[in-house]
């Protein structure tokens, strides 16, 4: 869900540029019923936003397959103030290189990126303009304060047709979408405009023509199932990203549920708080004294109340503002009684760090961290772990495979990237006569050796 | 020589003449009388005459048999005589003589399931057909009687009070067949239809394929016959193509006798429904304990009965019994060796619904069938047999039926068929069995027409086969069966008798004790040529062609007390005392596991079976036996000694808990899932085993492989703990209970239900 496949489709470019014709016009007023007058509401929408919508060609570093190669990805922005800040999304972003823009007037500009934001799929760029040069932005809507069956337009570069627009009304406007991934800081607007990859970070418009959300994610295998960021989140993480470069947040160690979770059975009376659903061994939250089956009621003086799933998100956020090291008042309710706490949150540290790639070796590794690989986390909490095999590769045929964490080169200990980097330079600028090194991994949480024969050079066949 | 036929126009029915009188006189000859004696011909329209004026025609219409499925004893066989009429549209039309009155008719026996015959009708000469129906078998005579609503114009047969047959006496056979232009009349010498009749007639022992095939006279077309002297006196009939003429061909006198004591198709219900009510078949529920790949062969034999073959190696089978005595319980079904071993517990059932506990006692003798202990004894059973009153195997053409049970969606299903004898056959291991007219399923029992049990069938184990291997799972179970066999309590000298027959080679490893493989305590890994010369000991290990790398000893395990370590490379293992002392060592050699360990579930699991080469070669030694195995560290080849020791309890032998309600099974973290969770030693838990699908504990999102911590605030370190926590909350009322859930590195909480819709859960969700 988060990778959108690239779409090779430069040569029809100019093609479509030329298809975009404008909507055919329909008498108004023709039904009283009708309140919205299609034609005049593209219109407005068109005028507003359209000036301000990037078609952004990301050139992103991928390491996934085993090496380093170069990926040409396609994705849309929307320009948000008139010196050049484009708002897009943290996967269109992500890994660039270089960004390449397309304005809506047809000017091609370079981008840089502002910041960076995984956890809420957001990122914030700046076009490189002429010194003092303004160019059309797009208005975010006051608040998302959206309701079920409004007209809203999707506007962006589906599969690289740059400058489309689609039309749907909201699906639904509070959507959750689970923790994983990413998700766990906002709820998402559910909207059938169609949406197709490329539609990514392009903008979701109302009526008004105002941004109201920012298009991140579709379900591929379904009908009109598009999702997109609301606004306030964006408005949020963007002010963050312009100031800090990143969105700090502080960790807890809690894990929260609604009272009222249907998807796991469980139901707590009453209106007020929410459930602790899980405190992380040694994490502040333990320090401060909440246990699991605590009902959080509320943290740093604000009320932290969800009573179902929809409601965790605000007060994820509410947990993550709290500054780091300094103590916050915190209030649980346990056994009916009201247990007034203080938590010292810690500075999450931001996990995105590149990937390493062994070239001799044909593959690629990573740094294992309980965000970003979970379950590999598990077995051993940091480390390095394989990211990718090339195929036909040296690690491939000598049995490595993706998700190995990696215990040792040559029996030596290999503790994190830099470690790893050394040992596979030492490898490759040892001239021992067998090109030969020993790797010691754990797979599904069992050590494996694999010796692995890196003799052979691919780079040539390249 | 040809049959005479005596071919007749549709409508009006007409004979042709000079046909039959050459036909005549060939019979006669075939007959072998003396052809030197000169007879004058017999005038043979006096034969069709007679034939004809009591013959009919029965047709009968079928239709999906529904409720053939729903007792689930005969799934609809696309290929029986009722389903390809039924499918081709067509009737099925039989000979029939009216006998008694004008309503009663007497067809030669069909043997059709009654849920498939949509109607019958009596077709007459030139007459428009007649309702009717099937209403009862004669208990001897081969014949089933069928009733119209209204008179037929054929007249029925005038049999003479006692008539004189000798064996000279020229007899003559007629019906009614079929031909080219619709029904005709035909006649022929009794002679040559007996010379025919011996085509196709014999028996089969059934194949492995076809066990149903069983031990039954083939399949003829059966047809009724008058048996007329030759000046046109009827004598009897002839009912299907049975040969021997002293028993094949019934007289008058003895038809109406018979017909006298015909026993109505409604009573067979009644008959069900009688036994149901009584203890003599009780439902005996095996459970079986959660396979593991360790059991060897976790997939179900296709043919073992209970159970379909993609059930889940975690369940259970529904077998029916007959009380032999008040505390033994025969059941006639064939279980492999492997599940046998795996019967975890046995139940049995009275009619009041008490239920009593079974213990295993051993299969008998050759036979695909097994005797359960009961305990409380149930309140009735088969009556203790005197020797007066055993009765002989059901002789031929007599009468038995077959009363078949079957559990099926939740309930249990009765059922019984009418069946005839065509006698004793000779069988496997030269022995004698009964041959039905009809195949008899295994797992039936046959009883006599007053209700009374006479035995059951089952399938055949030669005792050949039963020779045990140590370590190579024989073919077993339907597999290894030779058919259908009739084991009749009388023939076998009764329940005491059989009992004293019992195999008790195999029974169930009930005590999880029995069940502990022997350990050396290590987790390994294979070799391959690259990593053996990259470990430096290419030469020990033969390119890597034989060793095993540790990668983790499990502590207080003998290879942790003889000091192995991590990345030793075990190469041998060699007996150092015993019997088998002086054999060369063994390389240590096995192939990879399978990355994920499973238990022939679909459900995989981060521990690998234990049942490797190593615990395999110890098992093969045997508790106790000193041995050694060569290892190489730091280059250097070392051995170290050991005894064969048993192991903890591991996930195969785990304690467990299961609760149907909520739909989890749940195991003892075992010493491997431990070490595989990265859990303390100390840490408590339970590993979820099994979630079902669509219970409460699905519904909780439950996962298998998920450690349960707590449930309802209680800690939870074995499965009894579990159990007796929603124990706990059922007798308190509680709705559910709240567990604690560890799932890698997080934990949640959630509520299972107790409470179940009523019926929604309470029958077993698979395996029926």
């Amino acid at each position: 869900m988060r990778r959108r496949g690239p779409v090779a489709l430069a040569a029809l470019l100019g093609l479509v540029a030329g298809a975009v014709g404008r909507p055919p016009s329909a008498p108004a007023g023709a039904e009283e019923k009708v309140a919205l007058d299609f034609p005049s509401v593209i219109e407005t929408a068109k005028a507003r936003v359209f000036p301000a919508l990037v078609f952004l060609r990301p050139v992103q570093e991928d390491l996934s397959g085993g090496e380093k190669r170069r990926v040409e990805a396609f994705g849309s922005g929307v320009v948000v103030s008139p010196d050049g800040l484009v708002v897009t999304n943290h996967h269109v972003a992500e890994n660039a290189r270089q960004i390449h823009c397309v304005l809506h007037t047809r000017r091609r500009v370079e981008a840089t990126v502002v910041g960076l934001d995984r956890e809420t799929d957001l990122a914030l760029l700046r076009l490189s303009l002429a010194p003092g040069e303004r160019i059309p932005h797009a208005e975010l809507a006051p608040t998302d304060a959206l309701e079920e069956g409004q007209f809203v337009m999707a506007l962006g570069a589906p599969y690289g047709f740059e400058r489309s627009i689609s039309l749907g009304i909201v699906s639904n406007a509070r959507r959750h979408l689970g923790e994983l991934e990413g998700h766990a800081f906002n709820n998402w607007i559910q909207t059938d405009a169609a949406i197709n990859p490329g539609n990514s970070g392009g903008p979701l418009v109302d009526t008004d023509g105002a941004v109201v959300g920012i298009n991140t994610l579709v379900i591929p295998s379904a009908n009109n199932l598009g999702f997109a960021i609301p606004v306030e989140v964006v408005r949020r993480v963007a002010d963050r990203l312009l100031r800090d470069g990143r969105v700090r947040r502080a960790r807890t160690g809690l894990t929260l549920r609604p009272l009222v979770d249907y998807l796991q059975n469980t139901v707590f009376p009453g209106e007020k708080g929410a459930i602790v659903d899980d405190v992380a061994p040694g994490s502040p939250a333990e320090t401060a004294g909440v246990r699991k089956g605590d009902r959080l009621l509320s943290v740093a003086g604000r009320e932290t109340n969800a009573r179902y799933r929809e409601d965790l998100p605000d007060i994820r956020w509410t947990l993550a503002d709290l500054p780091p090291g300094r103590p916050s008042p915190l209030v649980v309710e346990r056994d009916g009684h009201r247990l007034d706490l203080a938590l010292a949150a810690e500075d999450c540290l931001p996990c995105d760090g590149d990937g390493f790639e062994a070239p001799r070796w044909d593959a690629t590794f990573q740094s294992v961290t309980e965000e970003r690989v979970p379950d590999l986390a598990f077995f051993r909490p940091s480390g390095v772990y394989v990211l990718g095999v090339r195929f036909p590769g040296n690690a491939a045929e000598a049995g490595l495979r993706e998700g190995d964490i990696v215990l040792s080169v040559d029996r030596k200990p290999v503790e994190d990237l830099a470690g790893l980097r050394t040992a596979y330079e030492a490898s490759v600028a040892s001239d021992r006569p067998k090109k030969v090194v020993l790797l010691e991994v754990l797979r599904e949480g069992r050590k494996k050796l694999v010796a692995l024969d890196y003799a052979h050079d691919r780079d040539g066949e390249r | 020589v040809t049959p005479s036929r005596a071919p007749s126009p549709p409508k009006p029915r007409r004979r042709r003449a000079p046909a039959p009188f050459l036909a005549l006189a060939a019979a006669a000859w075939a007959l072998g009388s003396r052809p030197a004696e000169a007879r004058e011909p017999v005038p043979f329209d006096t034969v069709l005459d007679r034939v004809e004026r009591h013959a009919v025609v029965v047709v009968v219409r079928f239709r999906k048999d529904v409720e053939a499925d729903a007792h689930g004893t005969d799934r609809a066989d696309p290929d029986s005589t009722p389903e390809v009429f039924r499918r081709w549209r067509m009737s099925l039309r039989v000979p029939g003589f009216v006998v008694r009155d004008r309503r009663t008719v007497l067809v030669s026996d069909l043997f059709l399931p009654r849920g498939s015959v949509a109607s019958v009708e009596v077709v007459g000469k030139g007459r428009d057909p007649v309702p009717a129906r099937l209403s009862a078998f004669l208990p001897h005579c081969g014949a089933t009687v069928v009733e119209t609503a209204s008179d037929l114009a054929a007249e029925p047969v005038p049999f003479p009070e006692t008539v004189a047959v000798t064996a000279r006496t020229p007899l003559f056979v007629g019906s009614v067949g079929e031909g080219l232009r619709g029904d005709e009349v035909w006649a022929e010498s009794l002679g040559s239809a007996r010379r025919r009749a011996f085509v196709g007639r014999g028996f089969s022992y059934g194949t492995p394929e076809r066990a149903s095939a069983g031990l039954s006279g083939s399949r003829m077309s059966r047809t009724a016959d008058l048996v007329v002297r030759e000046d046109g006196l009827p004598l009897g009939f002839r009912f299907g193509a049975s040969v021997d003429l002293e028993e094949s061909v019934w007289t008058g006198p003895e038809i109406l006798e018979d017909l006298r004591r015909a026993f109505p198709f409604s009573g067979l219900e009644e008959r069900a429904a009688a036994t149901r009510r009584s203890d003599l078949l009780v439902p005996v529920r095996l459970t079986y304990r959660v396979a593991s790949d360790d059991d060897g062969g976790s997939v179900l034999p296709f043919a073992y009965a209970g159970l379909s073959d993609d059930a889940e190696p975690d369940d259970h089978a529904v077998h029916y019994g007959v009380a032999v005595a008040p505390d033994r319980v025969v059941v006639p079904a064939s279980i492999p060796d492997a599940w046998v071993r795996r019967i975890e517990s046995v139940a049995v059932e009275d009619a009041e619904g008490g239920a009593h506990r079974g213990t295993f006692e051993g299969r008998l003798r050759g036979l695909g069938a097994f005797v359960v202990r009961v305990e409380p004894a149930l309140a009735t059973s088969l009556p203790p047999r005197d020797e007066a009153r055993t009765s002989a195997p059901p002789g031929p053409e007599n009468a038995f039926l077959v009363h078949r049970v079957a559990f099926r969606a939740g309930a249990r299903r009765d059922r019984v068929d009418m069946n005839r004898s065509l006698g004793e056959a000779r069988g496997h291991g030269d022995r004698r069995y009964l041959a039905s007219e009809e195949a008899v399923p295994a797992g039936a029992f046959l009883l006599d027409l007053d209700g009374e049990v006479l035995g059951f069938a089952c399938d055949l184990l030669p005792e050949d086969v039963d020779a045990e291997v140590p370590g190579s799972a024989r073919p077993t179970g339907a597999r290894g069966s030779r058919g259908v066999v009739a084991a009749l309590f009388a023939e076998r000298g009764g329940p005491a008798a059989l009992a004293a027959g019992l195999d008790r080679r195999v029974l169930p490893a009930q005590a999880e004790e029995a069940r502990r493989l022997p350990w050396l305590g290590v987790e390994h890994e294979g070799l391959d040529r690259r990593v053996a010369e990259a470990l430096g000991v290419s030469g020990p290990t033969l390119d890597g062609a034989r060793g095993r790398i540790v990668t983790l000893v499990y502590p207080s395990s003998p290879a942790s007390r003889a000091g192995l370590r991590e990345d030793d490379v075990l190469l041998t293992a060699r007996r150092t005392g015993g019997s088998g002392a002086g054999a060369p060592p063994v390389d240590l050699r096995d192939g990879d596991a399978p990355t994920f360990a499973s238990d022939g579930g679909d459900v995989p699991r981060l521990w690998r079976p234990r049942l490797d080469g190593i615990v395999r070669l110890l098992d093969s030694w045997g508790e106790g036996a000193p041995y050694e195995v060569a290892y190489v560290r730091d280059g250097a080849v070392r051995t170290v000694p050991l005894v064969v020791e048993r192991a903890p309890r591991d996930w195969s032998s785990a304690r467990r808990a299961r609760d149907d309600a909520v739909g989890v099974t749940v195991r003892e973290v075992t010493y491997e899932v431990r070490a595989a969770l990265r859990m303390a030693g100390d840490a408590p838990g339970v590993v979820v085993s099994r979630v079902d699908e669509g219970s409460p504990a699905a519904r909780a999102r439950l996962q298998p492989n998920e450690i349960l911590r707590e449930a309802d605030g209680r800690v939870l370190t074995s499965p009894d703990d579990f159990a007796a926590a929603l124990a706990a909350a059922r007798a308190a009322g509680r709705p559910s209970v709240r567990v604690v859930v560890l799932r890698l590195n997080r934990s949640r909480f959630v509520d299972l239900d107790l409470v179940v819709a009523p019926g929604s859960l309470g029958s077993p969700a698979k395996g029926d």
